[in-house]
């Protein structure tokens, strides 16, 4: 096992160059949300929905970015695809500062980077045939040349739907076919890269299954990277190559999978994965589980010093958890955690 | 594990049909299983397979039309028949006997009342109690219920409060007239990991306190898991698949079951392929003929193109519905 490849190596078939260059880099990200007008229409409170994001993403990989409902994961992948305008930070993609991208250049940037959305309905337009949806997205990015139609077909069939299916409409569809019409969309304009929001959590477990392995098989044949948002702890498991744990706005855990899941070292990680419920009821009496206290703060308003500190249930908890931001740090091998104590949180061990 | 108590619930052949302009949804066809007291019971299954249909029957709430539970149908409450009771009769079952949450707190609460004044009226109603003696009890309730400062809290709205308050605001009001069988439909699906850990934990506290029963409907496998004594898996209307926890999870006895519980990402090699059940849930006005899994399954052989019953299995209350179930699981002959 190389250094380059640390933890990550042998989980997943396909090879990380982690030497290289990593194909998205995001440094200090900020969206801020305006929240409440004054009298003269300026804003006087902002949501920090993205307070300070930084991570890499390289070539083949798949991140998976977890949390809870309003930890600003949704946020940053849209600001990573500029579909929201970042507050502040860098967003480098393939050596291009996405942020300063021109209309023009903004456009040939969404031709390699793309999006897909948790409500495959809901993003798909109703009133347009599969074929003509497809073509549409050809047409708009100068793909496809005159057998736009031909190529159409052969997305269907690259995301396991059937040539038949091209004159249907989104409603004639399950869910689980309407989110591979989804799939198929990004992939038209042949990307490298997707971010997938939530993209199967409005499925039902067995098409869930489906949608997965077809992602899978998808990243390996295409050589695709993923940056995989979804609130569904065993799934990020199972897909991710690295994951980061986001808590109000912020990273609080990043790591190889296989490193967060077996020793989390922020007490965060440590609460929210012992929180998920397993489907083996062997055991269950005596699994450790530690239940937090309360809800997450509001984001207009966090916590000062670490945002965790009012829930946290770290016994060493101290002055400093209350007055100053901790930094995401650790060791050399690239798990790191946002947390004074995470030399402490990773003896203490599971 | 032998149980002697009589059950508490006890359903039998329970067909919800819905009569609507593209057909005949038969939701629910033709279901049957027992709650015991103080026994938690999950009824597992995907969208669709009538588990929501089921428990709305019990306790009256469908709409009837569209909503029709046919001849034959039987719901015993400590052996009181409850299909054809009157509404007067159900009104006083409900929320004395029978209590049920919801997936949405905020669409079972009225905004426009103080959570206090919501609890309060059930109180009343139901319990006899005067203003004050209510508003001592609410207190009471909310602060076992764990919801801090509840002297403060019994004066706010239900969109002052987050969703897991809120499922907390409506538990209490379940709880309030200290029912036998509390029914909770995905209780925890709208909520965020960390408080569904809360609600659950909070679930189980009560149930021991009170001893009372819960049927918990859900689709999530791990939540099962976690909480349930018995499972009844459904598809397509009809249950599947009954027995223990702890057999269902060890032993998944239909290719349903089975192929559910292989289709989650595993623990123990998370990188493994996932199996999938390949195709969708069938659509409830055209059911399949015979086997309703029968597209689906990968077993799938001569025979079951013809309907299936139950099969009784070795282990108390454990069947399955597939001809082709594992010997070794069986013990005896076909059910009535």
């Amino acid at each position: 096992m190389s250094a380059a490849t640390g933890g990550v190596a042998g989980r997943r078939a396909h090879a990380i160059d982690r030497e290289a260059p990593p194909l998205l880099s995001v440094r200090g990200l900020e969206k801020h949300f305006p929240l409440r007008r004054g009298a003269l229409g300026r804003a006087v409170e902002h949501v920090k929905a993205v307070d300070g994001v930084s991570f890499g993403l390289w070539r083949g990989e798949t991140l998976g970015l977890v949390g809870e409902s309003g930890c600003g994961k949704s946020t940053t992948g849209r600001a990573v695809l500029r579909l929201l305008e970042p507050t502040a930070g860098e967003v480098h993609f393939d050596g291009m500062d996405v942020r300063a991208l021109d209309r023009e250049r903004l456009r040939a940037f969404r031709r390699r980077a793309q999006f897909v959305f948790q409500d495959p309905f809901g993003s798909l337009n109703p009133r347009l045939s599969v074929g003509a949806m497809l073509e549409e997205v050809l047409q708009v990015h100068g793909l496809g040349g005159p057998n736009r139609r031909d190529r159409a077909v052969e997305l269907l069939e690259l995301v396991g739907l059937r040539a038949e299916h091209i004159d249907r409409y989104p409603h004639e569809f399950s869910g689980g076919q309407r989110q591979r019409l989804g799939v198929a969309r990004a992939l038209s304009v042949e990307p490298d890269f997707l971010v997938l929001d939530e993209p199967v959590s409005a499925l039902d477990v067995s098409v869930q299954a489906q949608v997965v392995n077809l992602l899978e098989d998808l990243q390996a044949g295409l050589g695709l990277t993923y940056l995989f948002i979804a609130h569904d702890l065993a799934l990020v498991e199972h897909v991710s190559d690295r994951v980061a744990v986001m808590y109000l706005g912020r990273i609080v855990e990043i790591a190889a999978a296989a490193d967060l899941y077996k020793e989390p070292r922020h007490p965060y990680t440590r609460a929210l994965l012992s929180a998920v419920p397993r489907p083996d009821p062997v055991g269950r009496e005596g699994r450790e589980r530690i239940v937090l206290e309360g809800d997450v703060p509001s984001a207009v308003d966090p916590p000062s010093g670490c945002p965790f500190h009012p829930r946290c249930p770290h016994p060493a908890k101290d002055d400093a958890c209350r007055s100053l931001r901790p930094p995401l740090e650790g060791d050399p091998g690239g798990h790191s955690a946002a947390c004074h104590h995470w030399r402490e949180a990773a003896q203490i061990g599971t | 594990m032998s149980d002697v108590r009589a059950p508490l619930l006890s359903v039998r052949d329970l067909r919800t049909w819905f009569f609507t302009d593209q057909g005949v949804a038969k939701a629910v066809d033709g279901i049957s299983f027992d709650i015991r007291e103080g026994e938690t019971l999950g009824i597992v299954g995907e969208s669709g397979c009538g588990k929501t249909v089921t428990s709305l029957s019990l306790l009256g709430l469908l709409p009837q039309p569209p909503a029709r539970i046919m001849e034959g149908s039987s719901v015993r409450l400590r052996g009181e028949e409850l299909i054809g009771v009157g509404e007067r009769r159900m009104r006083a079952l409900r929320g004395n006997e029978i209590s049920m949450i919801f997936q949405e707190p905020m669409s079972s609460l009225n905004p426009v009342y103080t959570v206090g004044d919501q609890i309060a009226e059930a109180l009343r109603l139901h319990r006899g109690m005067d203003r004050k003696e209510a508003r001592a009890e609410v207190v009471r309730l909310l602060a076992e219920v764990g919801i801090s400062e509840p002297k403060r809290r019994i004066d706010e709205y239900p969109h002052q409060l987050s969703g897991g308050m809120r499922q907390r605001v409506m538990i209490a009001m379940a709880l309030s007239c200290e029912p036998k069988l509390l029914i909770a439909d995905e209780p925890t699906t709208a909520l965020d990991v960390t408080i569904q850990a809360q609600i659950l934990e909070l679930l189980a506290e009560l149930r021991k306190k009170h001893g009372m029963a819960v049927l918990l409907i859900t689709h999530d496998l791990g939540v099962v898991a976690e909480v349930c004594d018995r499972v009844v898996v459904m598809y397509a209307g009809q249950v599947v698949e009954t027995g223990s926890v702890y057999e269902i999870f060890a032993e998944p006895a239909h290719p349903y079951t089975r192929g559910l519980l292989d289709s989650l990402p595993s623990v123990e090699e998370p990188g493994r392929r996932l199996d999938s059940i390949p195709g969708t849930v069938p659509n409830p006005v055209d059911w399949p003929t015979g086997c309703r899994f029968r597209a689906r399954c990968s077993l799938a052989a001569e025979g079951c193109e013809r309907p299936q019953e139950l099969i009784q299995l070795a282990g108390a209350g454990r069947a399955a519905r597939c001809r082709r179930v594992d010997a070794s699981l069986v013990s005896g002959v076909a059910a009535p």
